[in-house]
């Protein structure tokens, strides 16, 4: 019998083997075979996996958490940026505010010629109800014109500087106005004071006030134009044997808030120094 | 140095006095800030413009008020005299001396304005006066004479460094 050489043999195995494998890829039942064969090698390559992801974190996230920061920092900028924008803008929507309501009561009176003036400052001593405008003379302000606001009569200039005028509000103690009633029919003075309160004062003791009357220039004396709302009565006073009757007055202008103000530039105060005796 | 840094200082003072300062009231009194500056500079011994600062201070505060112009410059100047007068005697407490001015001071002020408008024909009551005025604005400058006093410590010692002697 003739000897079958080993080369045969080899090529014959391999064929087997390509055949079996053959048959079991055409069965299904090679996928099997393999994933359990590549199994542990996964494993191995996941383990491996792991270990270079924490290694490389362990480099790259301390950068990432430099730059977050910077970033949040950039972005923190960013917002106060923004807000510090929107109290600007809000800012001007007040004034923008304030300045339309005092354009209404311009047109009100349209017989009236305005400046209107900032209030940048008030009086540094404590016994004194002043505030500083920035408009003077070189915006024809002058000494002696009537300062009102949309809700009434704040005062009148004291002094003047080219671009600066200082205003003495009702509510100082030295200043005295002649009013009217409007329900009462007839004519008292008001009067400041060192608290910043007013009163009513010299009204006849005959008169009945009333709750609530209103409060208005009566133009007496030449230094206000007449009927210019100053406030609303509210508690008269009449002590017995008094020769006048008393009464404190709720101002119609906030005084503590007083941002801007109208000057009435074509009302020239009455000067009647010459007609005072000396 | 103290002569220049008077101009800028006072005029801070006086545009913080007339916006801030006065909106801070305890009733109707309200803190000087131009006072307590000025007081607390005069008892830094270092300091050799105190009187210089007074006038300039008095002057600046006489322009901008409507209160007589003569009593800012006398008052400011009379604390000024108080507070050099007391850094001979107590000098050992400076912050008790700051006190002490403070006080003097800011009585000197409140009533000799009350005295020369009550003067000029205006009428005021006294005894509102001085519980809404001139008690509560006393006790306000007290109040602020403590960080004014660390504030012009600081400033002094900026503006009149010591001589080191080798």
């Amino acid at each position: 019998m003739k000897k079958i050489p080993a080369r045969t043999w080899q090529s014959i195995t391999i064929g087997l083997i390509i055949v079996g494998v053959l048959t079991l890829a055409l069965s299904g039942l090679l996928g099997q075979f393999i994933g359990k064969a590549i199994n542990p090698l996964v494993s191995v390559q996941a383990w491996f996996s792991s270990r270079v992801q924490a290694v490389v974190e362990f480099f790259t996230v301390p950068r990432d958490v430099a730059s977050l920061r910077q970033e949040n920092a950039v972005l923190k900028n960013e917002v106060s940026q923004l807000q510090s924008e929107l109290l600007q803008v809000k800012q001007q929507l007040t004034e923008t505010d304030i300045l339309y309501a005092l354009l209404d009561y311009a047109r009100t009176r349209p017989e009236n010629k305005y400046v209107a003036a900032s209030v940048i400052g008030r009086d540094p001593s404590p016994f004194l109800n002043y505030i500083i405008i920035d408009h003077g003379s070189d915006d024809g302000v002058l000494k002696g014109m009537p300062v009102v606001t949309q809700q009434g009569l704040v005062g009148r200039v004291a002094a003047v500087t080219a671009s600066a005028a200082r205003i003495q509000l009702i509510t100082d103690p030295g200043s005295i106005i002649n009013i009217r009633l409007e329900e009462a029919k007839t004519e008292a003075q008001v009067t400041g004071s060192v608290t910043g309160d007013i009163s009513l004062e010299m009204v006849n003791p005959s008169v009945n006030l009333v709750q609530g009357d209103l409060i208005l220039t009566s133009g007496l004396g030449g230094s206000f134009p007449p009927d210019i709302l100053i406030g609303q009565l509210i508690s008269p006073q009449l002590e017995e044997n008094a020769l006048f009757q008393r009464a404190t007055v709720q101002p119609v202008v906030d005084f503590v808030n007083l941002r801007a103000v109208l000057i009435i530039t074509n009302f020239k105060p009455v000067d009647y120094s010459p007609l005072i005796p000396d | 140095m103290g002569i220049a840094l008077a101009f800028p200082i006072i005029f801070l003072l006086i545009i913080l006095q007339t916006t801030i300062a006065g909106q801070i009231t305890l009733l109707s009194g309200s803190t000087d800030l131009v006072l307590l500056w000025l007081s607390a500079w005069a008892i830094q011994g270092r300091v050799k413009s105190a009187w210089f600062w007074a006038i300039l201070g008095g002057v600046c505060v006489a322009f901008i008020s409507a209160i007589p112009f003569y009593i800012p410059i006398i008052s400011y100047s009379a604390t000024t005299f108080f507070a050099r007068m007391i850094n001979k005697r107590v000098w050992q407490s400076p912050l008790l001396m700051m006190f002490v001015v403070t006080i003097l001071g800011s009585l000197l002020l409140y009533f000799s304005s009350y005295a020369a408008m009550t003067v000029n024909g205006i009428s005021m009551s006294w005894k509102t006066s001085l519980i809404e005025i001139i008690i509560p604005s006393t006790l306000l400058n007290l109040f602020f004479s403590i960080p004014m006093y660390a504030i012009v410590k600081d400033t002094a010692q900026w503006a009149y460094p010591l001589e080191v002697n080798e």
